[in-house]
């Protein structure tokens, strides 16, 4: 086991400097500047050429791409993720300030989702076909159907604007006291927009491993053996169709935090989905850089962990070992 | 929200006016301004009122870059922040007339060449210190050094001595002088009335910083100074306290606020996108929200929480042409008389614009109504185009900035129109990075349509887009339009602080702009306040610094 | 969203006989289930309305009509007119063939090189698979939408950008689901066996393991096509979908953007959004129905 842990760490590195170097060379195929990314056309044509040109040569812009990819790639190995090119702060200090909401928010999402969708997709599968499996499968598939921003602008209208009972965007009341219901408040919505999409995941997931489970022989024997069905059904079948929903948690981060990236938009939330499409639209190269860098450190951290769970709980898998056959 | 590259786009309203009095030129004279001082009693008054309470909140679209030294081209969001926490020398009201800042009065030579600002002597920074004319130099002199990389030089740069300082030939600019510790003298190369915008006006000039601060910071590396994040020494009615990236700018009062304490405790700027802005505005979250559009203003004149109030813009709509390229004016004018403006603004601005037929517009004395109207034309239209001999099977190329709405449904109509009368466009709506690419480096378009200026707030406001010295890429006539006649008319218009000799000047300018159409002109958009009706004693005018009496505005419970 | 697709599809594979019964025991699973029967009719309809555009469209998409503008369902504009007085329906109309092949060609793309990459993969492992597996695990690590972001917005946003960046970006799934289904099809007796008859690596991959991958393929392929048609619609929502005046779905339904839209105009936003919800959802019905059908494991018992 710990040599396969061992085994995954030591291909994270590669896997790391490919991201860096897939990132860095899809960014410096851009066209445009971050000099004038942030101006509009009319200043910036009063401002002028010399001007672009000047802080362009102070920010470091006019070096050739390898140059510059190396020198930040040397930098982060020593822990630092550089400057924006926008504001001069530091990279990774901007970043720091995002993770946290970000991961409240999909952390919080992802527990609803799976509170949800578990105990949701196990009913619909051991009544298959019944009206209930036909009703969570249409609402699920409705959920996953509607874009997120439609929905999220749908219940800021609703919630926000004409029944004003929540707040429509933002983290916090402003000029009021910081207190955990503030909070929960200004969730509540954008967790709804995340956990739409997240619950039928969890739950279409939960309702096909038990389904293949239930067919399993050992299901069978239990039952044919007279075992009560609720325990057959918690204690053998459920049990092993957890397995593949390890993986399923672990691999759902890449689209939560693509789904940020647009209830983040909405709500006004200052996590990382906003940060990245500010780093974009600003063209603002050491700060993409730095979230896709942490993003896909987070993706793969929580690859990892999968990885092992998964391992851990079904030997077959296991590269170390030859594993046994069968359920 | 939308558009995440468009931030700017929708949230970049005219600035500068039209339609009242005592505008630049007016206040110009010497004698005009000299009576605008405060009584220096008031705001010793001022400061026995009730302590301060409440918490408002002012939109702010763009994303600040986080760094608040008002040495960078900013955004919206940084300059009412900037307005809250610094003072100018002098500013603008809501309509544009000039009021005193931190000058209580000041000086112009007849020949408009030598300005002497005369400071108020009861001003202190928001750590008790005195404020004096040597922070005023101080802050210039940052300005002006080629390390700290300001946007404003290319305004200050006509300051006397500026070129022989910034190459480090010398110390000293010479035409910035300090008499004595209340009195700031700028000497300008040429006469220019019209730098005193840039004293005034919001991105142009300078908000004085704190010397004693930033005394020892290195020019070239002002960004990483600690002030630079944390700006909590200003002039303002309010001190800095916090800015939370995506989220807001935390203000509070300064008591000392030398124009009197101001009645709010606390003023957040509120960072989101137009659409978030909004739905927090309707709730009653957001208290004041410029820029609407015309139809969530007609949606929300019966709003029970929301006062709209449209005033007169001083941007442009316009699409420009690239003269070089389009070099017979009467094609040009077909282009004007071709498309019916009036039918499309009433329909995409709903009646909140005026359409303008130059770009002369402002302010009241430059206002001239005595020129082509280019009302819609069809056969006027295809009449031009035959007699220029235009080629029907060309296909000219109209780009634009994609995200920006107004364009987006004019751009169609545009099109069929030209159609009719025999001229083909192709739509291409571009990138932010191409589309500036195209206009402004390559100069590679026949037709780019984009919006903006602040025209209304003097006629010289023209001559950046249109003198012939300040073609693109050097400068920002993006048409390419050159007209020595109307260069010399510029000239003599800077040289002058009568406003009789300057409004001849510009009505000639105006009938050349009027003319040669070197670009098409569509209209000026209102400028619409959304502000919340627990709001007191805000002033909406078409500046968008709608901050400049904020020590007086108070909540309603 | 392209993981959510692959979420979606069950594990499956599985000797499954030969293949004319197989098709047709698979065809009258599929036709068993109602909620498939009901989203294959509605693609297919969109489908053809799609393609007629021209024939089903009751005007020109692009014709402005200033006279006309704003106006709600009539007799002469069954959904009403835009701002500048065009017709709704008929930019519905066209807006779906654009939406559709944005769905179409990205999938394909990706399909095309996560099943190449996936069964070389998992079928030849050692450093084959390292380095495959390595590529994948780099490309999963980008958060989708954001690195789509990134792409398009350096790219620029049209049509074709547009497909092939959702196409280029999403195929580590459908690379993953082929390898898994190889890495435990080749350990199976059958597989073996062929192996020991002699069969050659090439012959063994096309005729005896890809044919049993097959049927998850197609269902993650199924579900992705909904999922593009959501990724393109979250693109116009950040302002880097389908430029107007080209109309989509995606682009349409982002009107209710705007409030005065959203609360005074509803034959704007409402019809698109029904539409993406309408097609998406059927297509993930066929999909499901698919998966049943090609999963003899998910029969009725």
């Amino acid at each position: 086991m710990g040599a396969f842990v061992l085994q995954r760490l030591v291909i994270a590195v590669p896997v790391l400097i490919g991201v860096t170097l897939l990132a860095y060379l899809l960014v410096d195929l851009a066209p445009g500047d971050p000099v004038t990314a942030l101006i509009d056309p009319v200043t910036r044509a009063e401002l002028g050429a010399e001007w672009v040109e000047l802080r362009k040569e102070q920010l470091g812009l006019n070096e050739p791409a390898p140059v510059r990819y190396v020198r930040w790639l040397g930098e982060v190995a020593r822990g630092n993720l550089g400057y924006s090119l926008v504001s001069g702060q530091s990279v990774a200090e901007q970043i720091g300030l995002r993770v946290g909401p970000t991961l409240l928010l999909m952390g919080t999402a992802l527990v609803v989702g799976t509170l949800i969708g578990i105990p949701l997709g196990v009913v619909s599968a051991v009544r298959q076909y019944s009206p209930l499996d036909y009703a969570t499968t249409v609402t699920g598939f409705l959920a996953i159907s509607t874009p997120s921003f439609f929905l999220g602008l749908g219940l800021v209208y609703l919630f926000a604007v004409r029944w004003r009972l929540l707040p429509s965007s933002g983290m916090r009341t402003l000029g009021a006291e910081d207190s955990a219901g503030d909070l929960l408040r200004h969730m509540v919505l954008p967790v709804a927009v995340l956990a739409a999409a997240q619950t039928p995941l969890v739950m279409r997931y939960a309702r096909s491993a038990m389904l293949e489970v239930l067919q399993q022989d050992y299901v069978t024997t239990a039952r044919a053996k007279g075992v009560q069905e609720r325990v057959v059904l918690l204690g053998h079948a459920f049990r092993n169709a957890l397995i593949p929903l390890i993986t399923v948690l672990g691999l759902s981060l890449p689209e939560l935090l693509s789904g940020a990236v647009i209830t983040e938009t909405i709500f006004q939330w200052p996590g990382m989905g906003m940060l990245a499409v500010r780093a974009v639209s600003a063209r603002d190269y050491p700060l993409i850089l730095g979230t896709i860098l942490v993003t896909a450190t987070l993706v793969l951290v929580s690859n990892l962990l999968a990885d092992i769970l998964y391992a851990t709980v079904d030997p077959r898998i296991r590269l170390a070992g030859k594993g046994r056959r069968g359920g | 929200m939308g558009d995440v590259r468009k931030r700017e786009a929708a949230g970049q309203p005219a600035i500068g006016r039209v339609d009242r009095r005592r505008l630049l030129g007016g206040v110009a004279a010497a004698s005009a301004l000299a009576g605008l001082g405060l009584p220096a009693g008031q705001s010793a008054l001022a400061r026995q009122d009730t302590a301060p309470s409440g918490v408002l909140q002012l939109g702010g679209e763009s994303e600040p870059a986080g760094n608040w030294l008002p040495y960078r081209a900013a955004g919206g969001a940084e300059t009412q922040v900037f307005d809250l926490i610094f003072s100018r020398l002098i500013r603008f009201d809501a309509d544009y007339n000039l009021i005193p800042d931190l000058a209580e009065s000041f000086e112009i030579s007849p020949d408009a060449s030598e300005f002497t600002f005369n400071l108020r002597q009861d001003v202190t920074w928001h750590d008790g210190e005195p404020f004096t004319a040597r922070d005023v130099i101080f802050t210039y002199r940052l300005a002006m050094m080629e390390a700290v990389g300001a946007s404003q030089y290319n305004k200050l740069s006509q300051i006397q001595g500026a070129e022989a300082f910034r190459t480090g030939e010398s110390e000293e600019i010479a035409g910035l002088q300090m008499p004595d510790d209340y009195t700031v003298k700028i000497v300008l190369e040429k006469p220019n009335i019209a730098f005193l915008i840039g004293a005034a006006h919001n991105n142009s000039l300078v908000w004085i910083l704190p010397e004693h601060v930033l005394a020892d910071a290195d020019p070239a590396a002002l960004d990483q100074h600690p002030f630079a994040q944390n700006p909590t020494v200003g002039t303002g009615p309010f001190r800095f306290v916090e800015y939370v990236p995506d989220q807001h700018v935390a203000t509070e009062a300064y008591p000392d606020y030398f124009l009197g304490a101001p009645k709010l405790a606390q003023v957040f700027v509120r960072l989101a996108a137009p659409a978030t802005q909004l739905a927090a505005l309707e709730s009653g979250e957001l208290d004041v929200m410029q820029a609407l559009s015309a139809a969530d203003a007609e949606r929300l004149a019966a709003s029970e929480v929301v006062n709209v109030v449209p005033t007169p813009g001083v941007g442009i709509f316009q699409t420009a042409i690239m003269n070089e390229r389009i070099t017979d004016k009467r094609v040009r004018q077909a282009f004007m008389v071709g498309v019916d403006r009036q039918a499309l603004m009433d329909v995409v601005l709903k009646g909140q614009g005026r359409l303008v037929n130059q770009t002369i517009i402002g302010p009241e004395w430059a206002q001239f109504d005595d020129l082509d109207p280019y009302a819609y034309d069809p056969e006027r239209a295809k009449a031009l185009l035959a007699e220029a001999g235009w080629d029907a099977s060309q296909t000219l190329d109209l780009i634009w900035e994609q995200g920006f709405q107004a364009i987006e449904l004019c751009a169609p109509v545009f099109q069929q129109q030209m159609a009719e009368i025999g001229v083909q466009v192709s739509l291409t709506p571009l990138d932010e990075a191409a589309f500036e690419q195209r206009v402004l480096e390559d100069m590679d378009f026949d037709l780019a349509w984009f919006g903006g200026g602040a025209y209304g707030l003097d006629p010289d406001v023209s001559s950046t887009y249109y003198a012939c010295a300040n073609w693109t890429p050097e400068g920002g006539n993006t048409t390419h339009f050159c007209s020595e006649e109307l260069d010399e008319l510029f000239v003599a218009g800077r040289g002058t602080p009568d406003i009789e000799e300057r409004r001849e000047i510009y009505h000639e300018a105006a009938r050349i702009l009027n003319e040669e159409v070197p670009t098409i002109f569509w209209w000026s958009e209102n400028m619409i306040w959304g502000i919340n009706k627990r709001v007191q004693g805000v002033v909406p005018g078409p500046n968008t610094d709608i901050h400049w009496n904020i020590q007086d505005w108070s909540l309603a419970e | 969203m392209a993981e959510a697709a692959a979420a979606l599809a069950a594990p499956a594979g599985r000797t499954l006989g030969s293949a004319p019964s197989r098709r047709w025991r698979v065809a009258r699973a599929f036709a068993r289930h109602r909620l498939a029967m009901a989203g294959l009719a509605v693609i297919t309809l969109l489908g053809l309305a799609a393609i007629f555009a021209p024939v089903v469209a009751t005007h020109d998409p692009y014709t402005v009509d200033l006279l006309a503008a704003g106006r709600p369902p009539s007799r002469a504009h069954w959904l009403g007119t835009d701002e500048v007085g065009r017709d709704v329906f008929s930019r519905l109309v066209y807006g779906a063939r654009v939406s559709l092949s944005v769905g179409l060609v990205a999938v394909t793309i990706y399909t095309l090189i996560g099943v190449v990459l996936g069964s070389v993969s998992g079928f030849f492992g050692g450093a084959v698979d390292g380095v495959v597996q390595r590529l994948t695990d780099t490309v999963m690590c980008f958060p989708p939408l954001i690195i789509i972001i990134a792409a398009v917005s350096i790219a620029g946003p049209s049509i074709w950008n547009v497909m092939l960046i959702i196409g280029l970006l999403t195929w580590t799934g459908t690379c993953r689901l082929v390898r898994g289904q190889i890495l435990s099809l080749r350990e199976r007796e059958f597989v073996e066996a062929a192996r020991a008859a002699g069969a050659s690596d090439t012959r063994l991959i096309i005729r005896h393991v890809l044919p049993n991958t097959l049927a998850p393929v197609i269902v993650s392929a199924t579900f992705g096509v909904a999922a593009a048609i959501l990724t393109e619609a979250g693109l116009s929502f950040l302002g880097l979908g389908v430029q107007p005046p080209t109309p989509s779905w995606g682009n349409l339904i982002n009107l209710a953007q705007s409030a005065s839209i959203l609360q005074t105009m509803p034959w704007l936003w409402a019809p698109p959004g029904f539409l993406i919800a309408l097609a998406v959802l059927a297509i993930n019905f066929v999909g499901d129905g698919l998966r049943d059908a090609l999963d003899p494991r998910a029969t009725r018992r």
